[in-house]
């Protein structure tokens, strides 16, 4: 079975986020795999165990984006195809994404798409499902186990917010993957050695961008919203501790 | 120039978070509002969206029920190429944030999801980074899709005006993808997207029985009952109440932490809440950092007293 990730790189859950000429600063910050598209890699990886076939995995960013690759390489994916956005990429803006990630898929022989249901800097959700829809495939988003009794025939659980739906369909198919799907392994060393060998193609943003190609969205300002610093600590008895939660609520919040 | 809405409803009534959606759509821009109803009665909640400024109401009755996204997106699908509306806005719920993703990427209109404001100029304001930033967002197609964020709007009435109600029968909905089995859990108490009060437990109720002590304050309180991955994942709890990036993304008036760290996919989850209560009995706990009252304390020793004064005070 030949599956494609869409993968993306996210800076730290845990980093700071600072703003730098009215756009989040991508200095001095630590990138990961996005952690959501890393349960679809190792899906993928784990589907292709199973029944054969390759992943590979494609991505769109600029330039410098080797490292997560190699990771990718490393766990167990076969190809990449990167490619590569320019200066003029329009900022978040998952319609012109999704056009051009479906355009370098198009070249692609595959069964199965999956990505991550979200990704943890912009969080839109919405990327892959645009992916699915220009490539005029059923797409089951949220998936947190899939069943694989034929090849080719997909039983999906899905959550739907605390809900489990099981859906059936065929390839070609896109999925994408919630928490609990599986849990990522760690590369091994062979792994790692094997992956520093592994080519990557890449292809210019521009190549893949059909004429009339435009931005839908445009970001007209960035803010970080007021810190709540003055957050009041109580200390104090048990006793003192529950009449300060009561006082506010009542004073405070006014809710009594 | 039309925008649509869906309206979601339960046990036959509005949740609130539809007459957001009808003002949502008031504040983005001048055009007839038109809200869409599937396979349900409008009997008990006609005069509210009146009230609220709606121009039409179409109800769509389908041959067989609406369960999951891909037959609902179906729906709308013929329903956009009958009626051309300028614009659709939808719930930010897993189901609905499909729907609307689909429908952008078929009719080609920009889409944002997860708005949480609208600016007097019409910008769509959405949360990045879990909330870190805020970006401000324009639409560049001419028509637009976006999902709006729980209890973000405020309601305003409009002078009542008379409204048009429409009845469409949808024939068989064939897609690709096969309904095999839907798992509704049966919710009790407050709906947890609904609740003006939230009070969620963590790791730190440590046990299934520890977690009756939430439950108590949120009756107490009249709120609904919350947890963070921690707590689902230690089967305290089921996943249905899951707060964070993972899970519900809520806005209630109060959110009250018990015994969560706060991780930062918790935050993204409740961040956006109007007051926050923290109890932690760790100091450094980073729930802290976003919470108006930080109570470091044993949760087990504090929420029985509250819940005395509550009730000695009703």
């Amino acid at each position: 079975m030949d599956i494609i990730v869409l993968l993306k790189r996210t800076i730290d859950a845990e980093e700071r986020v600072e703003l730098d000429n009215n756009k989040i600063s991508m200095d001095n910050v630590e990138f990961n795999i996005n952690p959501y598209d890393e349960f679809a890699l190792e899906e993928a990886i784990r589907i292709k165990e199973k029944f054969g076939g390759s992943v590979t995995v494609v991505t769109a960013s600029s330039e410098g984006f080797e490292k997560e690759i190699r990771t990718a390489f490393a766990m167990g994916a076969d190809d990449c195809l990167f490619i590569v956005l320019n200066n003029n990429t329009p900022d978040n803006d998952p319609h012109y994404l999704g056009a051009i990630l479906a355009e370098g898929i198009k070249g692609k022989n595959f069964d199965l798409i999956i990505s991550g249901q979200t990704s943890i800097d912009n969080n839109n959700a919405t990327t892959p499902t645009i992916v699915a829809q220009l490539l005029n495939i059923p797409c089951i988003t949220n998936v947190i186990k899939i069943e694989i009794e034929e090849e080719h025939k997909f039983l999906c659980h899905r959550d739907v917010e605390g809900d489990i739906e099981k859906l059936e369909s065929q390839s070609p198919l896109l999925i994408t993957a919630q928490q609990g799907l599986c849990e990522p392994r760690y590369p091994t060393l062979s792994g790692i050695m094997k992956a520093k060998k592994k080519k990557i193609e890449k292809v210019l943003e521009d190549e893949l961008a059909q004429s009339g190609l435009a931005a839908s969205v445009k970001t007209t300002g960035i803010y970080l919203p007021p810190s709540k610093n003055g957050g009041k600590t109580v200390s104090g008895t048990p006793e003192e501790q529950a009449t300060e939660i009561f006082s506010y609520i009542k004073n405070d919040a006014k809710l009594m | 120039m039309k925008t649509f809405i869906v309206l979601e409803t339960r046990n036959n009534n509005l949740k609130a978070v539809s007459l957001e959606l009808i003002c949502a759509a008031k504040k983005y821009n001048d055009n007839n509002i038109c809200a869409i109803l599937v396979n349900e009665s409008a009997d008990n909640f006609i005069d509210d969206i009146k009230k609220y400024g709606v121009n039409e109401l179409i109800i769509i009755n389908t041959t067989e029920p609406m369960v999951t996204s891909t037959n609902l997106t179906e729906a709308l699908f013929s329903l956009h190429e009958k009626y051309q509306p300028n614009g659709w806005i939808f719930s930010n719920t897993v189901t609905f944030k499909d729907c609307a993703t689909r429908i952008a990427a078929k009719y080609k209109l920009g889409c944002v999801t997860d708005v949480v404001g609208i600016t007097d100029d019409g910008l769509l304001l959405k949360p990045l980074y879990s909330g870190k930033a805020i970006e401000k967002k324009q639409i560049l197609t001419n028509g637009f899709v976006f999902t709006v964020r729980q209890s973000c709007f405020e309601l305003v009435q409009q002078p009542s005006r008379e409204m048009q109600i429409v009845t469409e029968e949808l024939g068989l909905i064939i897609t690709k993808i096969k309904v095999k089995e839907i798992a509704t859990k049966i919710k009790e108490g407050v709906d947890l997207s609904e609740a003006k009060i939230i009070v969620a437990g963590g790791r730190g109720v440590k046990t299934k029985e520890g977690f009756e002590v939430i439950k108590q304050l949120a009756d107490k309180l009249g709120g609904a009952v919350g947890a963070s991955r921690g707590a689902c994942d230690a089967d305290y709890c089921d996943y249905s109440l899951q707060i964070g990036q993972t899970g519900k993304i809520v806005s209630p008036d109060l959110y009250i932490a018990c015994g969560i760290s706060g991780a930062i996919q918790h935050i993204a989850g409740m961040s956006n809440s109007k007051h926050i209560i923290a109890i932690n009995k760790d100091p450094d706990a980073p729930i802290f950092n976003i919470s108006d009252l930080c109570i470091v304390g044993d949760l087990f020793e504090v929420i029985p007293i509250l819940i005395e004064e509550l009730s000695n005070n009703s």
